[in-house]
């Protein structure tokens, strides 16, 4: 195999040979030649653990026969319904504040202000840092004794609560957090997103004599949707998907009031030792999502201006 | 497409797949069969300490030198949970480590799923029953089972102990050499320290998920009530005792009397804030004593906790454990033999006097470098005085179910939500029950 394959062999030695025969295949059989690869990879890391764990989800917790039991349990598992609510909760505000102050932001300093390279880097870093730090670094943001936030409001006479000690204040001192790392993110997708606005427009607004809240509300705003769409399928999967900072921060405490749902199936399946329990959670808020992203889209594409 | 393109492509496939051929040769090449009769096992340790670590690297060099035929592969594993994790998906990949060191409350659910060998095999000659009566009786309790099995090897063992800040006590006039013996004087010295004394709180116990049954479990004894909360089977826990609603109020009463906070006291920080001097006194685990003594910038005592209507604290720490999967019998032999060389007295001491886990065996206790280490630091026998009245540490089947994911709230909706403490516990002994129920 060392020698280079399928330069001018000859003919009637190698007709075998699979780089001879994809060669001669039609344009549409070449593409999915080329394809191939991808497809085992997404075959073997995808598709057959998402059967695996359908299978494995009607199964009792030793392993044999056939149940739904694990889907049942879910209607009456309290830490999973507990999860379930922080988990929404946790979505339903974070991702359309990011995505609201990642646009204002990107507004901002899409236009030509002094110190815009590092105004945008300044905001742009959270999202470069990895969550586990972020989440060491909150912590000792919220730290209630030695804390900066606490020291802050201790000098200035407040009261300086817990924040994630407090069963009411943890979950949205997380969204905070949540918001803060997020906010740089979306916002590089909005600054690309205002760069493809054709600048004719802005000056066409500016002859006209259109307010620039009125520019961006029924100009930019439209064209940016489809930004948007993408925008919020990614941070609502982030949303669920980024645990990290519950392991570094709360572990779900105290009384389950950060419990989210995947840290959640993470207990179940390693901790608990219950594979078959934690697929079934899985598949459900697998499918929550799908279903979310597919009202985001519907919902979403009527409004959209495609270009 | 062009043909000279798809040319390309195909050449540049091509020598990717013989690159990758040539890969896949050299690796699978590499390791050297052993020679006969070596035997080479896998020893997962936790550290939860932070100088365990360096400390088994030590010892498994000197084992290794004197043991030339076992090679031994030490897999650093993180805390007590990341190890059960790593062995549960050794398990799930039919390999398990022959040894290692686990929560010494895992035991149940690795008898109930068979994924540990008992000891009884190799504990027949005299000199090995000798090496396991020389260990301390509270701390073999969560490791024999009903019928006698033995499951588990004391290696790092802790108990709950109390700390004072001797600055604070003597502010509020108090004898600083001593700290409280009973619930009132633990009560008075609390309120004293934090009138007089310039405290800001009196007593810390910390309120968090991941240790909140522990300290509870203290509190219950104290209150005449069993301590163990389960049975030594795990198949029965008891909390809806007066005893036990006694143990919570009190707890709950030290935050709404501003003697502690109303939220949560982290474990994790609750050292730190010690440190600091927010707080007057610490319960917290033996373990922490070498931190500090490192760190303290006052003077500062420690003793067994103070006692109500009864005395005790539960153990805590790590056991050795023979796992089965995938280990043949002579793997098994030789993760015996690492065992006995890891506990002999003088390791024992060596640990307790590097890490401030206690020594697990009164040999170890009178081992010379010990007995050195308290006349240098007479404060580490207070952790020897508190293993008299240790308890067994709350250990059942489906642990985290029960403890972590219904214990835990329930003790946490008490002492921060302000619920009732009777209804709690009524409503954690039906969930509890119901789970175990699943197990028989």
């Amino acid at each position: 195999m060392t020698d280079a394959p399928a330069v001018v062999p000859p003919r009637s030695r190698w007709a075998w040979n699979p780089f001879r025969l994809a060669r001669r295949l039609p344009d549409a059989g070449f593409a999915y030649f080329l394809l191939l690869p991808a497809f085992i990879f997404l075959a073997l890391f995808t598709v057959k653990p998402l059967i695996g764990s359908l299978i494995s989800s009607t199964q009792k917790r030793n392993g044999d026969g056939f149940t739904l039991g694990n889907y049942e349990r879910l209607a009456t598992d309290e830490v999973f319904l507990r999860a379930l609510g922080n988990n929404l909760l946790f979505s339903l505000i974070t991702v359309p504040v990011s995505l609201g102050l990642a646009m204002l932001l990107a507004v901002l300093l899409h236009q030509n202000v002094r110190g815009r390279g590092f105004l945008r880097a300044g905001v742009f870093a959270p999202a470069i840092l990895p969550m586990v730090a972020v989440a060491v670094i909150w912590m000792y943001f919220y730290q209630p004794n030695i804390g900066v936030i606490n020291s802050i409001l201790g000098a200035i006479g407040l009261p300086t609560p817990d924040w994630l000690g407090d069963p009411s204040l943890v979950l949205p001192s997380l969204m905070v957090m949540m918001i803060w790392k997020e906010a740089g993110f979306f916002m590089l997708f909005y600054l690309a997103g205002l760069q493809g606005i054709d600048p004719e427009l802005e000056e066409a607004s500016r002859l006209e004599g259109t307010g620039k809240f009125r520019h961006f509300w029924k100009v930019s705003f439209p064209l940016l949707m489809p930004t948007t769409l993408f925008a919020a399928i990614v941070a609502l999967s982030d949303s669920i998907k980024m645990v990290d900072f519950v392991f570094v921060m709360t572990q779900g405490g105290p009384d389950n009031a950060s419990n989210l749902l995947l840290f959640y199936i993470y207990k179940v399946a390693f901790a608990q030792h219950w594979p078959q329990f934690a697929a079934a959670i899985s598949l459900v808020v697998v499918a929550v999502l799908v279903a979310l992203a597919l009202i985001q889209i519907k919902l979403m594409d009527r409004k959209i201006h495609y270009r | 497409m062009s043909s000279p393109i798809r040319k390309k492509l195909l050449a540049t496939a091509g020598a990717a797949l013989a690159f990758t051929v040539a890969l896949t040769g050299c690796s699978t090449a590499a390791p050297a069969a052993p020679a006969d009769e070596e035997v080479s096992i896998e020893f997962y340790y936790p550290d939860q300490v932070g100088t365990l670590g360096t400390l088994i690297d030590g010892y498994l060099k000197e084992f290794a030198a004197e043991h030339p035929k076992i090679k031994v592969k030490g897999v650093y594993s993180g805390d007590y949970d990341q190890t059960l994790t790593a062995v549960n998906t050794a398990i799930d990949g039919g390999k398990a480590p022959a040894l290692a060191i686990m929560d010494q409350t895992f035991v149940l659910d690795l008898v109930e799923r068979k994924a540990i060998s008992s000891w009884d095999d190799y504990l027949k000659d005299d000199e090995s029953k000798k090496w396991l009566d020389g260990f301390y009786p509270q701390f073999m309790k969560n490791s024999i089972d009903g019928d006698g099995h033995v499951w588990g090897v004391p290696f790092a063992r802790s108990t709950i102990v109390q700390y004072w800040n001797k600055d604070f006590f003597t502010k509020a006039g108090l004898d600083p050499e001593h700290g409280p013996a009973t619930r009132s004087e633990l009560l008075d010295s609390a309120r004293a320290t934090q009138e007089k004394g310039g405290a800001k709180y009196g007593l810390f116990i910390p309120t968090s998920t991941g240790t909140a049954y522990w300290l509870y479990q203290a509190l219950v004894q104290q209150a005449g009530g069993d301590g163990a909360i389960s049975n030594a089977d795990g198949t029965k826990v008891t909390l809806d005792t007066p005893e036990n609603v006694k143990a919570l109020e009190f707890w709950a009463s030290l935050g709404a009397e501003g003697i502690a906070p109303s939220t949560e006291v982290a474990w994790s920080t609750s050292t730190d804030d010690f440190l600091a001097g927010q707080t007057a006194m610490l319960w917290t685990t033996s373990g922490r004593m070498g931190t500090i003594q490192d760190k303290a910038s006052f003077d500062w005592g420690v003793s067994a906790l103070p006692k109500d209507v009864a005395a005790g604290a539960p153990t805590g720490g790590g056991s050795l454990m023979l796992f089965q999967e995938g280990v043949s019998d002579k793997q098994r032999e030789a993760a015996v033999t690492l065992a006995k060389f890891l506990t002999t007295p003088e390791r024992a001491a060596d640990v307790s006097v590097k890490s401030g886990y206690i020594a697990t065996s009164d040999a170890a206790w009178n081992d010379p470098a010990m007995v050195a280490h308290v006349k240098k630091f007479p404060q580490a026998i207070a952790a020897h005085d508190a293993v008299a009245d240790a308890i067994p540490e709350m250990a059942t089947v489906d642990r985290d179910r029960v403890v972590y994911q219904t214990l835990a709230p329930a003790l946490q909706s008490v002492l921060l939500n302000g619920a009732d403490a009777k209804e709690a516990l009524s409503k954690a002994q039906a969930e509890i029950t119901k789970i175990l129920a699943e197990h028989k």
